[in-house]
């Protein structure tokens, strides 16, 4: 067997570049595969919306796939389902990300569709009537979710009307309705832009042959308008007791969001925040939380915890889905939890056990071509480092109790908290 | 291929081995599966199989509740229990040097597991909770009553959670019973993919499993399905955002010779799946549902999908239509095209695209060693290895004329369920 930190991705075998447009490359080879995935973001997001168009980032990437000036929606799914590839895009808050999955021998044409298909999109009145018209019955389906409704109305009594994190990425249906061919047009050419964008490539491709590919394939794209928006939006501050119970008709079950205001992905406090959050909801069948809630109670098939971290501040959150019944004590029990981990040190041998799966886990998340592009990208877009991965496993192991404290007393607090419950309403359960 | 280089071996007490070296990861995936799931169940005891698939994290005398899930997970693999209609099966991930945690864990609690009643009551209100929250999804509550509208006899017309009214008093007793007989090393085939000398592997896996005592047959299951003969309606009415369509038509088993042709046909339909093991659904867009459908805006999205079973199952299309939708409209633009499958032969382009699809999803598929052990395991409950080394070569061999013949052999009203959810008129 090889020596498995050697095999690590590092700045040893990643190969970088950037284009003549200002897209940052980075490319590592795996020829014990069959095939090539290709990820990226350019700059260019929710960020860039107004409250009155909330919806716009994700409607444009979702029309950027649905037909190029070189050939309409159907044309492109014939030519890329033709070859069993796939190629799309998406929406995040700052950024649009790419990404194409094909066989190597396919590369070329996968490439080329997704370039023509960013480069030149047609965003045709028909297409968008067709994806509005969609898009508008989803939002229609997430009103009748409890799961939907609990995240949503989370996110937005977390961050303030304004905050450029409230709205939700689909957007509203009073928002999405208006929203027009030059909207998109606009925001495309004025928000969207190859600057300081990243793209990485993994799998059975050389690495100069990747280069020399993309810079033909993607060296062109440029927006003059555009500049990257860089701001980093404000870390939210919430006061008191938030609650709030949202009334979804017809349902078995109840959604429980219990969270604070969390970190942004470069901040330091990342690591024991992992180890933390590892401890109080997901080690095992769901950590502290899973334990109580799940295997002691029988209270909730799902009891778990989890962060997001973002440019700027995502949350830290728990949850569950429970009986209607059960919503007082389920809360109750995560109260009771999180008064716990900020008043008194995990034990050696929580810490230990968190540490050695986050640190062992390692090799089995960077198993596919896919599975490192995610990574690739994630540390090329935040600037982490090319020594991410080697360095990983020392991070982990230097978090200590008094870390996860800290970062416990830091973020948790059971008398602060925005909290949602999402469900039959009271005359329904 | 998944089956080049594959070890095969019996043990003694009837346990088989299926042993796959892969170097490509320094990581190494064992699953153990059982001929059990909901296949094997009778009335009043529906969601049985399930339910002692979760008793199985519950311990053992050598490893008490917490201990199996805290084993693997400090050595940095995952793991997981999975149910469906034809078996059950557990499987751990794990970095190469330490897959025989999961060797051990599977040894230990295919015959020890302890079901402490205390245990039993309070995992009966989580799976009571797993059901309700599956009920919360209209397009589950419509499966439920189209699956069961579908089967007059076979134990497939439940699902695999079972009925609630069945969670609330099956008994400890119960599920004890039901563990005994089916989890046996005749009754199971261990399947390990990763990188490991695939000998050392059958011998570890021997002196793990070998002293296990073989168990009795366990009863075949009696029920057969009579001939379908009569179209059935289901409709439910409640709260929603869109209405939701399920068409099921009775399907061949894996091994019967029109099962390829399903397959292509469904890729024809929907897009190309690899394999489908619950019932692949593509994502075509290219296909024909989603341009008579999605493009013409009749629907907002659909979706068709063939599973590979041991008994005859269902091929299902779905669609979900918008609240101001045509309803009828949508219902006969599918079975047109159901028409359409009989009368003309499909072309060239459309069955190339299907095979090319199918190679290309189990080359990514392939990428990861849990993948390739689930696919192994998977093919051994519903055929043989046999049939999974012939897959691609069997949709390869699929002609236009196997696609008319078992459109017009299965696509008959008289074997067809038709489900709406539709959702009431209110806004809120």
């Amino acid at each position: 067997m090889t020596d498995f930190p050697l095999a690590l991705p590092g700045p040893h075998n990643i190969v970088t570049g950037q284009l003549s447009n200002g897209l940052r490359v980075w490319v590592y080879e795996n020829f014990e595969t069959q095939t090539v995935s290709l990820q990226g973001y350019a700059p260019g997001g929710c960020v860039n919306e107004t409250p009155e168009q909330a919806g716009l980032a994700n409607l444009t990437a979702v029309m950027l796939r649905r037909g190029s000036l070189k050939r309409d929606f159907d044309a492109l799914n014939e030519a890329i389902e033709a070859v069993g590839a796939s190629f799309g895009f998406d929406a995040g808050r700052h950024s649009l990300s790419f990404d194409a999955y094909s066989l190597a021998e396919d590369f070329d044409l996968t490439l080329g569709l997704l370039a023509e298909s960013l480069i030149i999109p047609a965003f045709s009145e028909d297409e968008l009537t067709r994806v509005r018209s969609r898009i508008l019955t989803r939002l229609d389906e997430r009103r009748h979710s409890a799961r939907a409704m609990a995240n949503l109305t989370f996110r937005k009594r977390l961050y303030p009307p304004g905050h450029p994190y409230h709205w939700p990425l689909a957007g509203e249906k009073e928002t999405v309705r208006h929203l027009e061919r030059e909207d998109l047009q606009r925001f495309y050419q004025e928000k969207i832009t190859p600057e300081r964008g990243v793209v990485v490539v993994v799998g059975a491709i050389s690495a100069t042959e990747a280069m020399r590919k993309l810079e033909n394939a993607l060296g062109g794209w440029r927006h003059p308008r555009a500049r990257p928006n860089l701001v980093v939006p404000p870390r939210p501050v919430i006061s008191g007791k938030i609650e709030v119970d949202v009334a979804v008709r017809g349902k078995s079950q109840s959604e429980i969001v219990l969270g604070w205001p969390g970190i942004a992905r470069t901040d330091a406090d990342y690591y024991p925040i992992l180890v933390c959050n590892s401890i109080l909801g997901r080690f095992g069948l769901g950590g502290r939380l899973g334990r109580r809630i799940r295997e002691t109670l029988g209270l909730a098939y799902h009891a778990y915890s989890t962060f997001t971290a973002n440019r700027g501040a995502g949350s830290w959150r728990v949850g569950a889905g429970v009986n209607p019944k059960n919503i007082a004590q389920t809360v109750a029990v995560m109260l009771e939890e999180i008064a716990r981990i900020i008043s008194q040190p995990v034990s050696e041998e929580e810490l230990a056990d968190a540490k050695s799966h986050l640190t062992g886990s390692l090799p089995l998340r960077l198993e596919t071509n896919a599975g490192i592009g995610g990574y690739l990208l994630t540390m090329a877009w935040y600037d982490l480092g090319l020594d991410y991965l080697i360095r990983y496993a020392d991070r982990i192991r230097a978090v200590g109790r008094e870390d996860v404290l800290r970062v416990a007393q830091g973020y948790l607090d059971p008398d602060e908290y925005v909290l949602v419950t999402a469900g039959p309403a009271a005359e329904e359960a | 291929m998944l089956t080049d280089r594959l070890l095969t071996h019996t043990l003694d007490n009837g346990l088989t081995l299926l042993v796959r070296e892969t170097l490509a990861a320094p990581v190494a995936s064992f699953w153990l599966w059982y001929r059990v799931g909901s296949r094997n169940e009778t009335p009043g005891l529906t969601g049985v199989s399930h339910w002692v698939e979760h008793m199985l994290f519950k311990g053992t005398a050598a490893h008490p509740q917490g201990a199996f899930d805290r084993m693997i997970q400090r050595a940095g693999g995952h793991f997981n229990g999975m149910t469906w209609v034809d078996w059950t099966t557990f499987y751990a991930t794990l970095p190469a040097e330490r897959i025989d945690l999961a060797l051990e864990i599977e040894a230990d609690r295919m015959q020890n597991a302890l079901f402490d009643p205390v245990e039993v009551e309070s995992e009966r209100t989580v799976v009571i909770s797993e059901r309700e929250g599956n009920e919360n999804r209209p397009g589950y509550m419509l499966r439920e009553q189209v699956q069961a509208a579908s089967f007059l006899s076979h134990p497939y017309r439940h699902m695999v959670i079972g009925w609630k009214e069945d969670l609330r008093r099956i008994t400890r007793d119960d599920l004890y019973a039901h563990y005994r007989r089916f989890y046996t090393p005749n009754n199971a085939v261990a399947v390990a993919v990763g990188a490991f000398r695939a000998d050392e592997m059958i011998e570890r896996i021997a002196a793990a499993f070998g002293d296990i005592p073989r168990g009795e047959t366990p009863p075949a299951v009696r029920a057969m399905e009579p001939k379908p003969r009569a179209q059935r309606r289901v409709q439910l009415d409640g709260p929603g955002g869109a209405h939701y369509l399920l068409i099921t038509h009775q399907a061949p088993p894996a091994r019967d010779p029109d099962f390829f042709p399903l397959v292509v046909l469904n890729a024809v339909l929907d897009g190309a799946t690899g394999l489908p093991p619950f019932g692949g659904g593509g994502l075509g867009r290219a296909a024909r549902l989603y341009r008579a459908l999605v493009n013409s805006g009749l629907a907002i999205s659909t979706n068709a999908s063939v599973a590979a079973t041991i008994d005859p199952y269902l091929f299902t299309i779905s669609a979900t239509v918008r609240q101001e939708g045509d309803r009828d409209g949508v219902e006969s633009v599918i079975l047109a095209e159901l028409e359409r499958l009989k009368m003309e032969p499909v072309g060239a382009d459309e069955l190339a695209r299907a095979i090319k699809g199918a190679r290309a999803m189990f080359a990514y598929g392939s990428e990861s060693v849990t993948n390739q052990a689930m696919w192994l395991g998977f093919a051994s409950m519903v055929a043989d290895t046999a049939w999974l080394a012939g897959f691609l070569d069997g949709l390869a061999r699929v002609t236009p004329d196997d696609i008319q013949r078992v459109a017009r052999r299965y696509f008959i009203p008289a074997n067809r369920v038709i489900g709406w959810y539709v959702s009431e008129k209110r806004h809120d």
